[in-house]
């Protein structure tokens, strides 16, 4: 059952990866590490260092983010990240599926506790 | 500052290695994730402040930040087929950029801002629309490296559209480049450059190159780049709009120009309707046959049939029914950077030639002034025209030149040039050796000189070299005696001369200074002609006359004279012995024709004529038969006036063949006349040689009234100058009143007013009948009709000696101004005394005595004027 549960949660977490980087790139521009360091963690998602980057990497070659590379006084180059207005929009529309995800979800939670 | 051993290096990239497939896999840029994690280990190295980075620690922090796992990705790129290549990472080197961008851009500002090719050997962007598809092709480029360059296809489908036009463009012009490339090469490796012509190809080949690389893109591998063919069609689409004046144009010319009669008509239709008018006449200025276009078309099209520049002009007239000149030149494209002079250069194959030629940018007519003494009761006018011509071009001297109209029978009997400010007068010889030294000393030389020989009846040309560049100016004098033109007994006018055609230009606010003088009566429906008291109780009208008035009936002027003078004498002075000229005014009834000939030309200018000339033709009483041949493509024979209204001018019609058919027409029934209405024709499209035949060869020859309805060249008119069966019909009010008049005088009911001059011996015989004593202008109209009597008598020497003896520009005879007296002498040429020129206002006989007496007392007194050599 374990196995089972282990292969779900990550299946779920694999969905949600995208939105979870889109929603904390939309507040402002992050570089790699600090960014990398912020999923990291969030709980319950399970991210590690090696996952993000190709997220990252496949989101921008979708134009869903952009980088720039910016020098840093504290050590190598920082690559920052930020929204694209695709972007936006996909994580406009993940959240708004989202939402009616979970309502559909909670709605049904709720009548399997009445019956 | 830390430390890698080897060991952690060797274990890092085999690290990378092991993942780099399953980054591929995940739709990842590989190279980018591995930077990106090599800097995320920098900054966990710097963190954990490691000076020495071993083996153990790559492995422990790889650990910790785990492995990279395939995401979650399209399902293409997640499961790529097994067919499909393996997507790899594209890089876009500067080569590419190179080749792609850099040499067409540097190609492109060159050539848009030199002109260099276009000067050299043909015009690869003629308009602004080549230019954009020119620039297109390393914007596109640009954008499609940089995509590659920062692994970004985000806009895949839209740059593979943008590339497959791009390529349709570069193969156009590597196309078109193809003749060029084999001199290029051997540039290169002779001298060291000449990579231009070779732009267009190697964009070409970086275009596809830079394609193959978008194609292969990360991601993008089991889908097709879109937009290839159909990018290509686009652009050739774009190119054909862009090209297709020019083709059209190169087709009809190709057929213009074919010896098949039918063939040509189908070229001038199709000219006439789709045809690049801006093409047409860059052809008439052939100094641009090379820089036409990008004519890829022409090679293909018209291959070594290319029309001349004189049937390039032909072509124009008929297509446009205009004559080349009559419009502005067109711009040298070629005139860019280091070429922009070439913008006011136009190459100007006429220079010292018979024929007035294309206009010349930057020659300007700067000034305009006519003098004009009216004897009315004597029944002649003397004009004097002071033209000075402005070079406002930068390097290139100029040769101004223009046919004018006179005053009709009139004459030019003075010419004078100024030169250093001082006036110089012309001599006055046969035409071909004034000719010859006008050529010799402009052309040659190139000094000072003015020339003036006959163009036709009433025409001359005048031509004056060189009008210095910069700004430089020339002037010049020209002296015009005629005869009045009488409409009644109590009634004259005079038609000041007039430019039918020029090669300098006349500023669109543009007006002649006039005086005018007379004894009493002196009118003008010039608005701005005022009337003011004048010397010895005379009249004069003086103000200024637009351009476009003179010629025309507004710029006539009237002056009553005294119905009873019929006769004027005056006193030969040049022939040696007494003789005296007697000038007789007589009217002249014409006899009522049985049969009438219209011909009216069909071309555009007189679509503006038409329904005054259809309702003029019902004035004819029924009686007189009537026939109407219209000058078109084809000559039209109408049987009724109503047909006549539904013909569509159109282009530029020769006349002559409806001519010689009205003529033929004429002769093969008595009491015939012909009536010609027509605009200009400023280009000779089939040869006269039938017509004058036809003419000469017939005992009795019907009479042709020539009307023309507009101030104009018209070489049919000019060739026909021996013709006296030709008479040319003063326009004095609208077409409509001046036909009503003719055909009023043409049946006998009104009178026309003739001269008749004669050589008495006698004073008393000259003053017979209560002549009036004339001035030498009335010695110079009878020497002027019995110059043409020699010339009918092929006594051409006699006419030339009597022309020089009266200084007069006649068929036979010129006047030139040369600049020096060693350039006369050299010549064999006599410039005239400064006291034998006519002048404005013409001094009597006696008072002429006494001015040159005062001069001749002035000028002893004084050291000679040595004039310049």
């Amino acid at each position: 059952m374990s196995d089972y549960f282990d292969n779900w949660t990550s299946q779920a977490r694999k969905g949600l990866l995208d939105m979870c980087i889109l929603r904390v790139l939309v507040e402002r521009e992050y570089y790699g590490y600090e960014l990398v360091k912020t999923l990291v963690d969030v709980p319950g998602l399970g991210l590690t260092e090696g996952t993000l980057y190709p997220l990252l990497s496949r989101l921008r070659v979708q134009g869903l983010v952009t980088t720039r590379l910016e020098e840093s006084s504290e050590g190598p180059a920082r690559k920052y990240y930020s929204l694209t207005r695709d972007g936006k929009k996909a994580l406009e529309m993940m959240e708004e599926y989202m939402d009616t995800l979970n309502a559909g979800s909670r709605s049904l939670r709720k009548k399997g506790d009445r019956s | 500052m830390n430390q890698w051993t080897s060991a952690a290096k060797q274990e890092l990239e085999n690290y990378f290695t092991r993942v780099r497939p399953t980054l591929h896999a995940s739709g990842a840029d590989a190279d980018e994730v591995i930077e990106d994690l090599r800097r995320h280990l920098d900054a966990e190295v710097a963190s954990a402040k490691l000076s020495i980075v071993t083996e153990e620690d790559v492995r422990r922090l790889l650990a910790r930040i785990g492995a990279p796992q395939p995401t979650v990705a399209e399902p293409a790129a997640a499961a790529p087929k097994e067919s499909a290549p393996e997507p790899t990472p594209q890089t876009a080197g500067y080569f590419l950029l190179m080749i792609a961008v850099f040499i067409p851009l540097v190609t492109l500002i060159v050539e848009f801002t030199s002109g260099m090719c276009a000067e050299t050997f043909y015009d690869p962007m003629p308009t602004i629309w080549h230019v954009l598809l020119v620039a297109l092709v390393p914007v596109v480029n640009c954008f499609v490296w940089a995509a590659i360059f920062r692994n970004n296809a985000r806009h895949r489908t839209l740059f593979g559209w943008a590339n497959g036009t791009a390529t349709g463009v570069a193969i156009f012009y590597s196309v078109l480049f193809v003749p060029l490339m084999l001199p290029g090469l051997i540039a290169i490796i002779f001298f060291g450059m000449g990579l231009l012509p070779l732009s267009p190809a190697l964009s070409l080949i970086g275009t596809l190159m830079l394609r193959s690389k978008l194609r292969r893109m990360s991601g993008s591998v089991t889908a097709g780049l879109p937009g290839f063919w159909r990018g290509i069609a686009l652009a050739w689409l774009m190119l054909l709009a862009v090209e297709t004046p020019t083709i059209v144009t190169r087709l009809a010319l190709k057929k213009a120009i074919n010896d098949e009669p039918e063939q040509q008509l189908t070229g001038i239709r199709w000219l006439r309707f789709i045809g690049s008018e801006e093409k047409l006449l860059r052809d008439c200025y052939g100094y641009t046959a090379r820089s036409q276009n990008s004519d890829l078309w022409s090679w293909l099209i018209a291959g070594s049939a290319r029309p001349s520049v004189e049937q390039s002009r032909t072509i124009y007239f008929r297509v446009t029914g205009r004559a080349f000149n009559s419009v502005p030149a067109p711009g040298v494209r070629t005139g860019r950077g280091n070429w922009r002079e070439l913008d006011e250069w136009t190459w100007d194959d006429d220079q010292g030639g018979e024929a007035v030629g294309g206009r010349l940018k930057g020659l300007f007519l700067e000034s305009s002034r006519l003098d004009t003494t009216i004897n009315a009761d004597a029944a002649w006018s003397y004009t004097e025209w002071t033209m000075e011509f402005r070079n406002d071009s930068s390097r290139q001297a100029r040769e101004a030149r223009a046919q004018i109209l006179l005053p009709p029978g009139g004459v030019v009997s003075r010419l004078t040039l100024w030169v250093n400010g001082e006036e110089r007068e012309a001599a006055f010889a046969g035409r071909a050796q004034t000719r010859e030294a006008y050529q010799k000393v402009a052309i040659q030389q190139r000094r000072d000189p003015v020339l003036v020989t006959t163009s036709g009846p009433d025409r001359v040309q005048m031509q004056c070299f060189p009008v210095p560049a910069g700004g430089g100016t020339i002037k010049i004098r020209m002296g015009i005696t005629a005869p009045l033109n009488l409409t009644s007994e109590s009634n004259g006018i005079v038609r000041l001369p007039v430019v039918l055609e020029r090669n300098f230009t006349v500023r669109k606010v543009f007006a002649h200074t006039v005086w005018a003088q007379a004894m009493e009566g002196l009118e003008s429906d010039c608005a701005t002609l005022k009337l003011e008291p004048s010397n010895h109780g005379q009249v004069a009208l003086r103000g200024m006359m637009e351009d476009r008035e003179l010629g025309t009936p507004r710029g006539l002027l009237r002056v009553k004279r005294n119905p009873a003078r019929r006769f004027a004498w005056t006193k030969d002075t040049r022939n040696p012995g007494e003789h005296f000229v007697r000038q007789e005014v007589f009217s002249q009834t014409a006899t009522s024709p049985t049969n009438v000939i219209f011909v009216v030309d069909g071309s555009a200018d007189m679509a503006a004529f038409w329904e005054q000339i259809s309702h003029s033709l019902t004035n004819l009483p029924p009686t007189v038969k009537q026939t109407f041949l219209v000058a078109s493509d084809r000559v039209l024979t109408l049987t009724n006036i109503p047909q006549l209204q539904f013909y569509r001018p159109v282009g530029g019609q020769d006349n002559l063949p409806a001519l010689l058919e009205a003529w033929n027409l004429a002769v093969r029934t008595p009491g015939s006349v012909i009536i010609w209405i027509h605009g200009g024709q400023p280009m000779k499209v089939t040869s006269e040689a039938a017509f004058i035949q036809a003419v000469e060869r017939i005992p009795v020859r019907p009479t042709i009234y020539e009307v023309q309805t507009a101030p104009g060249p018209d070489r049919i008119v000019e060739r026909l100058e021996n013709i006296r069966s030709l008479q040319p019909v003063l326009r004095e009010g609208t077409l409509a009143q001046d036909l009503k008049k003719l055909f009023a005088t043409m049946q006998g009911e009104a009178s026309s007013w003739k001269f008749r001059r004669s050589v008495v011996e006698t004073e008393f015989a000259a003053q017979a009948d209560g002549a009036i004593e004339g001035t030498l202008h009335i010695a110079r109209l009878w020497a002027n009709d019995s110059i043409r009597g020699y010339k009918s008598a092929k006594k051409v020497d006699e006419a030339i000696k009597q022309a020089a003896l009266f200084q007069l520009v006649t068929p036979v005879s010129g006047a030139v101004v040369l600049e020096t007296k060693e350039q006369f002498a050299q010549n064999g040429l006599q410039p005239v005394d400064a006291q034998t020129v006519p002048s404005v206002p013409e001094p009597g006989v006696g008072a002429l005595v006494v001015v040159g007496l005062l001069l001749m007392r002035v000028m002893r007194s004084r050291k000679p004027n040595q004039i310049t050599t």
